[in-house]
């Protein structure tokens, strides 16, 4: 019967037709994702929302890059327990926010949801750059609320073009890396926040008396007020926010006043948080690390302060034993590391020594260290006694040595101007290529290579050793990551 | 409505789905519908209306002529002045207007200027799109109807499809009447696997053409046409040859697109060109490229003009005063029915004095000149014992061919023909052969990487030409039904197994995915003949 089937021709072109229809679907759905911009300003977040296992997230953030650059939550975890997640993409208008929460509602019932509303202060616009608008939608399923969430971005002109994804994203075929394929930025680990690592001095903005009122634009009324019905139909307790950051206009102000006015009409909480610099013990010195966004110092005070706000007035649970949050203490310790390999940049950046030998103390970091022939500062104590701790004996290193140091082990030494070695762990491989030329001048490659299942960690560098001083060159095994080269004299 | 569009993609599934469902003899209406609402959709109401007045006139006009009226040469005359005249009065307007601004100014007389503007806009208001291609379609029709070489038409509806077929209303083919009379109508077109199929790569291959290649050309053709006088020497050689493959890529691209959508209907639309790259000579080239307007040329001018009262004295006169068998030397009455036929040729492609003489007077004139030569040529080669029987002289031969063609065909790119003549004068004010070592090619527009996707594009492009050209190119080679119209190339791949054919065309679709031009920084709607 089968065979007969088979054999009839007509049987067969539909067979084959469906196989052809079924082939060229795949390869558009594929496209669509690998040339999918895999940014951290609004995509990689909702990619990473959808793979959240469903009813754990407690805290929802929603907002513009307020919400991602501030609200960090590994410290969020660490202090509180609190799994919370920043839905969140830059320069966010409240129709975008709208449909991340329509999405964000479908997958989890939060028993918070706390709305950034400073993007109608920032950017008083009703339709944003096309860059902005892609990060805002593109990362939404293809289903309706995206659509939507696009008509509403777009001009009239536009909009057709905009709706198909690869209109928009096709050119990316020039700049695709493993990341495009594997998209490890939006892994199930990944919670959404992404700091930023600068510091600019600011003088400390006074807003205390700009008590006046500035009209919001029809369409950011319309939208914020259907942001607010549709939560509280969904009897989820809402939250406004105004995100600390240093207010230039007075009209900036004004408009978080009248949105302030409007969630005293619905009821709805807010924290005005640039009335509460002192109270966070926010530094305009240090914390800021541009005019509109907090750094890791920043956002770790911030965090904390709403951390405490929200365990103080709504019934959040403490998941820090859950083994199903596994996730959370993923992400939280991928925070920690990024804040230690943020120093370690910083403390090499400011030559301080002592503190930068300290910190890459550390087991979850390998570090080749080259010692030149040159080098003459060996006896020199403020070195050596940083050395003992990262397992090189002072009474054992010698000049024109090369080591390979992890967790206050000798991995490996050598004397050779020229070696390669390798060391693996699990799925993944770590490789130091030297070489010397004729002036004891060294350069180190550095290949990466394999996955954790959290980031992208091929990566391939080379750095250069100079004769005359000390060399470490660090990779950090939790980050997958090279941090880079510092040298000593 | 672009034939590269979501809107036309979903128009024509929607059609595609009924047009099959239903029973053959309402195929043809819903073909119809397909026809008016596409046009509707292309055109303002106002627009609409003068095409629908134009068919309706044409058609009643037809139906008189097969009446065996008395004044069947009045009515002929009649209809073929009043759509000659709507073609030029609406198409021509703005050249007219330049024609006669200059002569005003020769006696000290000036255009106003409002006027004319009110002029242009309203005869732009009023023209119809595509009044080059349907224009064409129907004069044809109405001659052939004259001439009584064909049945009249007598239902409205089946003349105004044959003269609006939707795929037609992008750029043509120019379609006559015999082509088609059996496969708009009077059978029932049943899917075809293999129809579908094959046209539906056509489509494919078309968009690749003028997405991946066309488009890409383009940036360098505008970056040294726009700022020409920057690139003297060998950069306008480049430009020229660059245009006349983005030309080439562009309509002929255009053509497999619409030829591959009518496929999936169960009907075969004729060819437009066939290698012509690899003519021996211009006369050649221009049999091979937009074949249905050369065909439509010599069908209803060049034979036309030779059966006038007036060619008939002139022929009577040279054999007076130039003798018997002059027509193998000088065969002046030939050359002028040339020389009209080209200039026409020239003026379709656009009311300006660049296009007349760059694809119209130029081209007739060397096909002329060449043919005088003839002779002359035949010594020479004799004389230095050049052997013509070679690949290296049918080479030579072609590119000869190419470089008479492209020098035309620049003054087509040119905005006018002053703009045309000033660029082949800058081409001749340097040498500057560093140019083609020294990385200038990455400096007009395309990266190294985009360049390098270019030349890829194009080296598919000669495959598949060498392919087709090696097979015998157009004449169609029969295959059994249901695939009755295939080239080479097509049969080739067809020969091959399911799989590895899914994997070419899978391969092909990337390709245009990934590098055609299309989306947020450009526009790839607009085909160069799509403005005709």
């Amino acid at each position: 019967m089968i065979k007969k089937i088979i054999s009839d021709q007509k049987i067969k072109n539909i067979i084959k037709l469906m196989i052809i229809i079924g082939a060229f679907s795949f390869t558009v759905i594929m496209m669509d994702r690998i040339l999918l911009l895999k940014s951290k300003d609004g995509i990689s977040q909702i990619q990473a929302y959808y793979k959240q296992p469903s009813g754990t997230v407690d805290a929802l953030f929603v907002g513009s890059s307020h919400i991602f650059c501030h609200v960090n939550t590994g410290v969020l975890w660490d202090d509180f327990g609190i799994s919370g997640f920043d839905l969140a993409a830059a320069e966010q208008p409240f129709w975008n926010s709208l449909y991340y929460i329509k999405e964000g509602l479908k997958y989890q019932t939060p028993d918070v949801l706390v709305l950034d509303i400073s993007t109608p202060g920032i950017r008083p616009t009703d339709y944003q750059p096309e860059n902005w608008l892609i990060t805002n939608t593109y990362g939404i399923k293809h289903n309706r609320n995206r659509y939507e969430a696009i008509k509403i971005s777009s001009l009239s002109n536009s909009f057709k073009r905009l709706l198909i994804g690869l209109n928009s994203t096709h050119g990316k075929y020039t700049s695709l890396s493993e990341e495009d394929f594997m998209n490890y930025s939006s892994s199930v680990n990944f919670k959404g926040f992404d700091a930023r690592e600068t510091t600019i001095p600011f003088e400390k903005p006074d807003i205390t008396n700009i008590t006046g009122r500035h009209e919001l634009t029809e369409k950011e009324e319309k939208y914020l007020r259907m942001i607010i019905e549709y939560v509280q139909n969904k009897n989820i307790p809402l939250l406004f926010i105004s995100s600390p950051y240093v207010i230039t206009t007075d009209e900036e102000q004004e408009k978080y006043n009248t949105i302030f006015d409007i969630a005293d009409e619905y009821e709805v909480p807010y924290i005005d948080f640039n009335k509460l610099y002192d109270e966070m013990g926010l530094d305009f010195n240090t914390d800021m690390a541009e005019i509109l966004h907090l750094n890791r110092s920043g956002n770790e005070k911030f965090t904390r302060y709403l951390g405490q706000y929200l365990v103080d007035n709504y019934a959040l649970t403490d998941h820090r034993n859950d083994p199903r949050y596994a996730s959370w203490e993923a992400d939280a310790k991928y925070q920690r590391q990024d804040t230690l390999r943020y120093n370690i940049i910083n403390a090499a950046q400011q030559g301080a020594n002592g503190k930068f030998l300290d910190l890459i103390n550390n087991g979850s970091l390998v570090i080749f260290c080259n010692i030149p022939s040159a080098y003459e500062g060996l006896n020199d104590p403020s070195i050596t006694e940083y050395l003992l701790p990262l397992g090189l004996d002072p009474d054992k290193i010698s000049a024109n040595n090369s080591y390979v140091l992890n967790n206050k082990k000798t991995l490996f030494t050598s004397s050779s101007n020229d070696f390669k070695i390798g060391f693996e762990d699990g799925n993944r491989r770590l490789m130091f290529i030297k070489k010397t030329d004729e002036n004891g001048n060294s350069n180190i490659q550095v290949r990466t290579n394999g996955s954790s299942g959290y980031q992208c960690v091929t990566d391939y560098e080379t750095f250069e050793m100079p004769a005359d001083r000390v060399s470490f060159c660090i990779y950090d095994t939790v980050l997958d990551k090279i941090i880079g080269v510092h040298t000593i004299q | 409505m672009s034939l590269i569009s979501l809107e036309f993609i979903i128009f024509f599934l929607i059609i595609l789905t009924v047009y099959y469902l239903l029973p053959g003899k309402l195929q043809w209406v819903w073909l119809l519908i397909a026809s008016a609402v596409f046009y509707y959709f292309n055109s303002t109401a106002l627009q609409y209306s003068v095409f629908i007045v134009f068919l309706l006139l044409n058609y009643i006009s037809s139906l008189k002529l097969s009446s065996g009226s008395k004044h069947k040469k009045i009515i002929f005359r009649s209809i073929l002045i009043f759509d000659i005249l709507m073609l030029m009065t609406l198409k021509y307007t703005g050249f007219f207007f330049d024609i006669f601004s200059r002569c005003a100014n020769i006696f000290n007389h000036s255009v106003n200027g409002d006027i004319k503007n009110l002029i242009l806009s309203f005869s732009e208001r009023l023209c119809p799109p595509r009044i080059s291609y349907f224009s064409l379609i129907v004069i044809g029709y109405i001659t052939d109807a004259y001439w009584g070489n064909i049945t009249i038409q007598k239902n409205p509806g089946k003349f105004a499809l044959f003269a609006s077929y939707f795929p037609l209303m992008t750029s043509g083919p120019i379609i006559q009447y015999e082509q088609m009379e059996n496969k708009l109508w009077g059978k029932k077109h049943y899917f075809s696997y293999y129809e579908f199929i094959s046209g539906s790569q056509r489509i494919l291959w078309g968009i690749f053409k003028k997405l991946v290649i066309s488009e890409r050309l383009s940036v360098m053709v505008n970056e040294i046409y726009d700022h020409y006088e920057l690139y003297p020497g060998f950069y306008i050689f480049w430009a020229g040859g660059f245009f006349a493959f983005q030309l080439y890529t562009d309509f002929s691209g255009l053509m497999d697109i619409v030829l591959g959508f009518s496929q999936i209907f169960g009907i075969n639309l004729p060819e437009n060109f066939n290698t012509p790259f690899y003519s021996e000579s211009l006369a050649e080239f221009w049999r091979r490229w937009h074949i249905t307007l050369g065909g439509w040329l010599k069908s209803y001018v060049f034979y036309a003009v030779q059966q006038t009262e007036t060619f008939r004295k002139l022929r009577k006169f040279c054999k007076k005063h130039l003798g018997k068998g002059y027509e193998r030397k000088y065969n002046i009455p030939q050359f002028l029915g040339l020389m009209i036929s080209w200039f026409l040729i020239g003026l379709w492609h656009g009311g300006g004095f660049n296009y007349i003489f760059g694809v119209g007077i130029y081209m007739g004139a060397v096909i002329i000149i060449s043919e005088l030569c003839q002779p002359l040529f035949r010594k020479i080669t004799e004389l230095l014992h050049i052997n013509t029987n070679t690949f290296s002289y049918t080479l030579f031969k072609r590119i000869r061919t190419f470089f008479l063609f492209i020098f035309g065909l620049s003054f087509f790119r040119a905005e006018s023909l002053t703009k045309g003549l000033s660029m082949w004068k800058n081409a001749f004010s340097i040498f500057n052969p560093w140019i083609f070592f020294d990385r200038s090619i990455y400096r007009l527009g395309l990266n190294e990487s985009e360049f390098h996707i270019l030349v890829f594009s194009m080296l598919i492009l000669l495959v598949v030409s060498i392919l087709q050209h090696a097979n015998g190119g157009i004449p169609q080679v029969t295959v059994p039904e249901p695939c009755p119209q295939m080239n080479a190339v097509r049969i080739l791949i067809k020969q091959q197994n399911f799989l590895y054919r899914l994997i070419l065309f899978i391969a092909l679709f990337v390709m245009i995915i990934c590098f055609g031009y299309y989306g947020s920084e450009f526009n790839a709607s607009d085909f160069i003949y799509g403005r005709f």
